[in-house]
């Protein structure tokens, strides 16, 4: 029996942490001034040469500082300087582009500033140049090499040699003697000054100025942390980093050094009616004291957080579309408005679209092939696709050049897809009509497959798809794979068509028409392979053009010769829905660069019962279930009781 | 024992390389290129070389089995692929939290299945026993995540009983725990009850069980003295081969409330084909395995004297 008391005194005791639980409430911890974000994947540090995702980048951009920024308000984009003290000179050939940089601009305090006790030194050119040969350096792993790769003098040769020359994680300068060559196009003119010289012309080199690849962190936080440098950031953006934990939260609080930076004055038109886009204009940033960035792989937990205001804002998640905006004016529902949640909708500047294997028998090479492609692009129904799979949360896209671009042309129609007024029995018409002016026998049409990665909502894709090519006799099967699989299958040239999409690293059609030139075949970004020299003269000819209007000639040939031979089905961009609380200001949603941190204020005023304590426990609903649980188990005993045991 | 304990050491050798030799085959045989996963956007073939170079995934097989088995020696697995931080700290530290939730949950949910269990043992056949069963079916019908999605919304949204989402090292984060705490114990309990009170109905319909009562032994010492003592060899069997899994966290419930243990660890490793990672866990995890087994093995022979070690 005494191993018994023992045990239900562990109940007990267990019991009673886990009554002291209820009722209890994590965000009144938080003091106003802070504000609560999230990310949706595992923090992968801080280094900014693998700011190739969204989580990484959202870190990145708001930890660090760039040469450049994206004006915060202001659409289209626009770039403003930001370490740098004014917009580049470049030269009449185009191929130098002079950088001034701010003085003053300090690092952040931090122990790897060894001779200086921990006190921040000032950032100069030498930094911003070390930074930007880091980017090339093999073995730091670099995600973001391309931006620089083949476009400043002596780059590649950097690169090269660093695959060579000897590993050292904390290696703090590349100098000749350890074999790695000076490179010419990266020049220090003097500690404010930086000249760089390009190989060709690059009209999208300010645009990767602004990435977070291009960040400037001080060379002494490499020599000090070495490889634990991703975890141990060093910046002179606006947060130090007080608290990081990979899979659950990071928490940066202001940065004392931080230069004086203003919050924008002027936004896009109609900013001026929305009191919380413009209201600390002229503001010193941060307007935060700290941020808590949460680790929300699960969009259920994120959504609840946020309905319970431990949130400052959130996507709206697919599962709970409904319970938040009104299915018939795609507004927010009242009981929303009336919490005085405000709904924000950002187009995103992407394209959602089913790539052919352009090296395929079937679906690639020859008129045939083209006209299956056409067919299949014609009978997809997209219109049902947005309704029933989208929440209607998706634009139509007729090409490759969105409306942000200007070569974007309103008039542009794709032949291949269902016109406006058509109807479904018309366009299926169409569809069959090419495959028989082709000479098409879908009868004896082999199967086509379609890489499906392994997910619900892929798989309620692909019936969809399979559903409608069916209208046209065309038999289409899935062939499960996961992510990587589906890459190296395309790498291989086994991949007949898959759905993908592709969001855009800066505002130029040019990051959208590298994916149709040959020499990018896979594994380069140009996936289908397609091989089209007379595209590919083109885009030579219009990636050392500024934009103008002999750029916009080419580019709008570019994607008539792409919607031609309908190397994709051009499919959506996606609508961003954004939801802040009342008490959040600054707010607004860039998907090019997340920087937002600083920009948010939260109003402690406002914040009322949605972060100042603990929220009071409903207990109406444990009581009902601890009835039943207790007349159950007080009918069990007592029948119990009443029944004459047998051994 | 000593003899008996160091031979299935010994035994243990072959089973940890057939072990690592699985994990190898299957990381390089489907497993995709770890290269793909660091390279970001823009590949080429030349780039795609340099990573395997720095990785290592270009050695030959042989060389790079070779630096697997050293490692799992030294049980130094370098620095993840992914996150660049060494992988014996990352797997230190999720085993805090995945123990802070899974300790106090399985000791809570065994004591309760063989509560339950016993309880069902004795009035075998009657409305207690069937409502236990019910339930217990019931509770093992509903799809786990069920009990997460809907434990959240109610217990922690709609009814304010616990935190949504969060955790922090205990004491402390003992609120946050509480809830992730419950709804382990919800999804193990039913099969547990079930497999206890298999057990305990073969024991109490023995003849020393009947002889015991005859002579007058009340029921209280039937059960604790005679029937559950002599259940403990299946229970001991399930109890202690799946402290590992303890260890090793449960992805699920870890994802759902934010608990930053070795389960959100793992899966993120293998999604993101981080082999360091993934070697680290499959090691550790085979280790306790063995540990343990021989440790269930030490039980038995203490629990049962006609059992000898030998």
């Amino acid at each position: 029996m005494p191993h018994l008391r023992r045990a239900l005194i562990a109940c007990a005791v267990l019991a009673a942490a886990t009554l002291a639980a209820c009722g209890t409430e994590s965000r009144g911890s938080l003091a106003s001034g802070t504000l609560r974000t999230y990310v949706p994947s595992e923090m992968k540090g801080f280094d900014p040469t693998q700011a190739g995702e969204e989580t990484t980048t959202t870190l990145v951009v708001n930890f660090y500082d760039q040469l450049y920024e994206f004006d915060y308000l202001r659409r289209p984009f626009v770039l403003t300087p930001c370490l740098a003290a004014a917009m580049p000179t470049v030269s009449e050939d185009g191929l130098t582009y002079t950088i001034p940089l701010r003085r003053g601009i300090r690092f952040a305090d931090d122990p790897c500033f060894v001779t200086s006790r921990g006190v921040g030194r000032e950032m100069t050119a030498s930094d911003v140049a070390f930074c930007f040969l880091r980017l090339m350096d093999a073995h730091a792993h670099p995600k973001g090499s391309w931006i620089f790769a083949g476009q400043i003098e002596g780059i590649d040769a950097f690169a090269k040699a660093s695959e060579a020359a000897k590993k050292d994680p904390r290696r703090a300068e590349y100098r000749p003697e350890e074999g790695y060559p000076p490179v010419r196009g990266l020049e220090v003119v003097d500690d404010y000054t930086l000249r760089v010289r390009l190989v060709k012309r690059y009209p999208q080199f300010v645009w990767v100025l602004a990435m977070g690849y291009a960040s400037v962190y001080p060379r002494e936080a490499i020599a000090f942390y070495g490889e634990e440098f991703m975890n141990h950031p060093v910046s002179t953006g606006p947060y130090r980093l007080v608290e990081y934990n990979p899979t659950q939260r990071a928490v940066f609080a202001r940065n004392v050094n931080y230069r004086e930076d203003l919050y924008p004055s002027a936004g896009s038109p109609g900013d001026e009616a929305k009191p919380w886009r413009l209201g600390d204009a002229g503001r010193r940033l941060p307007l935060n004291e700290r941020v808590v960035v949460t680790v929300h792989v699960e969009t259920q937990p994120m959504w609840l957080k946020f309905l319970g205001g431990e949130l400052d804002r959130a996507g709206v998640p697919k599962d709970s579309f409904d319970a938040a905006i009104d299915p018939s004016t795609r507004e927010l529902r009242p009981d929303m408005l009336a919490r005085g949640i405000r709904l924000e909708k950002d187009e995103k500047l992407e394209v959602i679209y089913d790539c052919f294997n352009m090296q395929d028998p079937v679906v690639g090479q020859g008129e045939q092939a083209r006209a299956i492609r056409r067919a299949i692009s014609l009978a997809i129904d997209l219109e049902w696709a947005r309704k029933h799979l989208y929440n209607e949360r998706v634009a139509d896209v007729q090409g490759i050049l969105c409306a942000e671009f200007p070569e974007f042309d309103p008039t542009f129609v794709n032949p291949w897809k269902r016109r406006p007024g058509e109807s479904r029995a018309e366009v299926l018409g169409r569809a069959r009509q090419l495959l028989a002016d082709a000479g098409v026998d879908v009868k004896r049409l082999p199967a086509i497959k379609q890489d499906v990665q392994e997910s619900t909502t892929d798989r309620q894709f692909f019936l969809a798809v399979q559903r409608d090519l069916a209208e046209i006799g065309i038999r289409i099967e899935p062939h499960t794979v996961t992510w990587q699989e589906m890459q190296e299958r395309i790498d291989r040239g086994e991949a007949q068509t898959w759905g993908i999409s592709w969001g855009a690293d800066y505002p130029d059609a040019q990051n959208f028409l590298q994916l149709f030139y040959g020499p990018n075949k896979p594994p380069g970004p140009n996936s289908a392979n397609y091989q089209n020299p007379a595209f590919d003269r083109m885009y030579e000819e219009a990636a050392v053009l500024e934009p103008g209007p002999e750029r916009t000639a080419l580019y709008r040939k570019m994607q008539q010769l792409v919607v031609d031979d309908c190397v994709w089905v051009f499919k959506y961009r996606r609508t961003q829905y954004t939801l802040t609380h009342p008490w959040l200001s600054g707010y607004r949603y860039n998907d090019l660069s997340p920087r937002t941190f600083k920009y948010c204020r939260v109003d402690a005023a406002a914040l009322g019962d949605g972060g100042s304590g603990a929220r009071k426990p409903n207990l109406v609903p444990v009581a009902v279930v601890a009835v039943a649980a207790l007349a159950l188990v007080g009918a069990m005993v007592s029948v119990a009781f009443t029944t004459k045991r047998g051994w | 024992m000593t003899a008996y304990v160091i031979r299935r050491l010994l035994y243990g050798i072959p089973i940890l390389l057939g072990i690592t030799f699985l994990t190898f085959l299957l990381f390089h045989v489907v497993g995709g290129d770890p290269a793909r996963m660091q390279a970001g956007k823009m590949l080429t073939e030349a780039r795609l070389a340099e990573i395997r170079h720095e990785l290592g995934t270009d050695r030959p097989m042989l060389d790079q089995y070779l630096e697997f088995l050293r490692q799992t020696l030294t049980f130094d697995f370098g620095r993840s692929w992914h996150t660049h931080r060494p992988v014996r700290e990352m797997l230190l530290d999720g085993m805090g939290p995945s123990l802070a939730l899974a300790v106090p949950a399985f000791f809570l949910e065994t004591v309760l299945a063989l509560a339950f269990a016993l309880w069902c043992a004795l009035y075998r056949g009657t409305f207690v026993d069937r409502t236990i069963v019910v339930l217990a079916v019931a509770g093992i019908s509903v799809p786990s995540l069920s009990y997460i999605v809907f434990g959240q919304y109610y217990a922690a949204h709609s009814w304010s009983l616990f935190p949504v989402y969060g955790y922090e090292p205990l004491p402390a984060g003992a609120v946050f725990l509480a809830l992730p705490l419950i709804i382990w114990v919800l999804l193990g309990l039913g099969s547990e009850v079930r497999f206890y009170r298999a057990v305990a109905l073969e024991e109490i319909q023995q003849d020393y069980v009947r002889t015991a009562a005859a002579k007058g032994v009340p029921a209280r010492g039937i059960l604790f003295r005679h029937v559950l003592k002599n259940s403990m060899i299946p229970v001991l069997t399930r109890v202690v081969i799946s402290i590992p899994t303890l260890i090793l966290g449960s992805l699920l419930i870890e994802r759902f409330f934010g608990i930053p243990g070795l389960g959100n660890v793992t899966v993120e490793a293998v999604n993101a084909s981080d082999f360091p990672v993934v070697k680290g866990f499959v090691v550790m995890g085979s280790v306790l395995y063995i540990l343990f087994s021989i440790l269930t093995d030490v039980l038995y022979a203490w629990v049962d004297p006609r059992i000898k070690l030998r």
